[in-house]
């Protein structure tokens, strides 16, 4: 028997919708006035990496939070393959920036990436055979076998980015939502997570990364949007643009 | 007298059972919730609900109601209410605690004193785990069991919304709502361990084992499994220290509990010196 977290669990993606369509988004953090958003719009076709672009407080991770249902929309309308946000929470993976996790509770590595398989089993379940597999292959691929033991706060700042990466893939997601996954990682750290993208690519996946580097995003990125104080911007003279992703 | 009559010569009495029982059966519910209390740093709420619960036992004191039932009622009302009052940035979570912990506590001791006499009322205050009925130990027992099956139960949830509440939100399972039923358990464990060391004393039961299993492993189980044994043990060697001595039995359950704490902490203060030591020599060999 599955009890699903939340009731509104599995609903089937609509046929022929892209992976998310953002319409006039505003967003207002709860307690505040400013609109930390406004007006946004943006659609991403399936299997296309998006980056979204610019300084801090640009609203990038305004915009990824309100996708993956962590802040209440103000106005304008989100839809992830055709369905409002929270309508399948499996198929959606949000990585988190480093600072909003307790990195000195006592779990292991292992476990933390694993809890990237609880949104498949619900209340009660506890991780089969099959989930630690799954779990062990993503820790694998990051190159993290030999910390997989390793309490969280033990792992250095490239190795935490890692862990929380491995947990996004152990969801097995289709819509991945990264939010500076390459903010102040080392060199080896940034291989090894632009590899995961472009074979994230290959699989099919969409990706929506949020970053403030300019460089390296025509390699890493099939197109981009822009951002300043909560608006879609042109970008930069001779910035890459790639594919059209702003409405 | 031998070490073993020594050790049996408290138990044939009736009420130094029961005591045994309700210590060991509250150091274990204690222990498991109070290592929540601990790694998610709400070891003032443990503090506050013991406070606030007194209003609620006097009242049921002097209608004669179940005290049990009086400090529940006080207890969970003031968990939800805590919850409530911080549910939004307006209050914050402390603010709402220190607020309601001393107007709870005023008012229950402005109900003591219209009590005529204050002694009735002192078990309370101070804990009498030689007092304990049958009936008292029955729902200490169920209190304690359905404690410790919920917490196994919930066990993945409430350790995933402790340390990354935000990735349990994306996957659609409501972080407050763990952290309502954990406040609720932990009002329903205040209240059996008041009957073993008193309003004053009880989050020393809830904290201290935890705190002290937290310095010595980075494992959640192993931390869970030493917090329980340093609660009971402390149970133990309080009523004996209490029997032996005539000394009050709360005080000195307590105080094994804070000397286990130090035992604890010097342990891990030997081990981080040392493993600075190893790194030094780590690295006078990498220099040479």
């Amino acid at each position: 028997m599955n009890l699903p977290y939340s009731h509104r669990h599995h609903q089937d993606p609509l046929p022929g919708a892209p992976a998310l369509v953002v319409e006039r988004l505003s967003v207002v953090y709860p307690g505040t006035k400013r609109l930390a958003l406004r007006d946004v719009s943006l659609i991403v076709p399936v299997g296309a990496r998006v980056a979204l672009v610019g300084a801090n407080g640009a609203g990038k991770s305004t915009l990824l939070k309100a996708v993956a249902k962590l802040l209440p929309i103000r106005g304008g309308e989100i839809r992830i393959y055709g369905n409002p946000p929270g309508a399948c929470h499996h198929r959606v993976a949000y990585l988190p920036q480093r600072g909003e996790i307790d990195w000195r509770f006592p779990v292991t590595l292992r476990r933390l990436v694993l809890t990237g398989r609880y949104v498949h089993l619900g209340w009660f379940k506890r991780p089969s055979k099959q989930d630690r597999a799954i779990a062990d292959t993503v820790i694998d691929q990051l190159g993290l076998s030999d910390l997989a033991e390793r309490q969280i706060g033990q792992l250095s700042g490239g190795q935490q980015q890692r862990t929380l990466l491995a947990r996004a893939l152990a969801q097995d997601a289709d819509l991945l939502l990264l939010d500076e996954p390459l903010n102040a990682v080392d060199a080896e750290t940034r291989a090894i997570i632009v590899a995961v993208l472009a074979r994230l690519g290959e699989q099919g996946k969409t990706v929506i990364a949020a970053t403030h580097d300019l460089g390296r995003l025509e390699t890493d990125f099939d197109g981009a949007l822009y951002l300043a104080n909560g608006r879609e911007v042109a970008p930069p003279p001779g910035a890459f643009t790639g594919m059209r992703v702003g409405v | 007298m031998n070490i073993i009559e020594w050790l049996i010569e408290p138990f044939r009495f009736g009420f130094m059972q029961t005591a045994l029982i309700a210590a060991v059966l509250v150091g274990l519910a204690c222990a498991s919730i109070g290592v929540y209390v601990v790694l998610r740093r709400m070891a003032f709420i443990g503090d506050a609900l013991a406070h606030t619960v007194l209003p609620g036992l006097v009242v049921a004191y002097l209608n004669q109601w179940s005290l049990f039932g009086g400090a529940l009622i006080a207890g969970v009302l003031t968990a939800l209410g805590i919850g409530w009052l911080s549910r939004r940035d307006a209050i914050r979570e402390d603010t709402a605690i220190g607020i309601m912990f001393t107007g709870m506590f005023a008012f229950g001791i402005l109900l003591i004193s219209t009590v005529r006499s204050f002694r009735d009322l002192s078990h309370i205050l101070f804990g009498n785990i030689l007092g304990v009925t049958t009936d008292e130990l029955i729902l200490i027992a169920v209190i304690t069991l359905g404690t410790l099956a919920l917490l196994v139960l919930f066990h993945k949830e409430l350790e995933l919304t402790s340390f990354d509440p935000i990735h349990a939100e994306v996957i659609g399972l409501r972080a407050n709502r763990l952290r309502y039923l954990l406040l609720v358990l932990l009002a329903f464990t205040v209240v059996s361990s008041i009957q073993v060391v008193g309003v004053v004393m009880t989050s020393a039961l809830l904290i201290t084992p935890a705190a002290a299993a937290a310095l010595l492993t980075q494992r959640l189980s192993r931390m869970f499994a030493i917090a329980i044994g340093i609660a009971v043990l402390s149970g133990i060697v309080g009523l004996y220290a209490s029997y032996y001595a005539n000394v009050s039995s709360g005080a000195a359950i307590v105080l094994t509990a804070t000397a286990l704490f130090a035992a604890a902490w010097i342990v891990h203060s030997l081990r981080r010196s040392r493993q600075f030591e190893s790194e030094d020599e780590e690295l006078d060999a990498i220099y040479e």
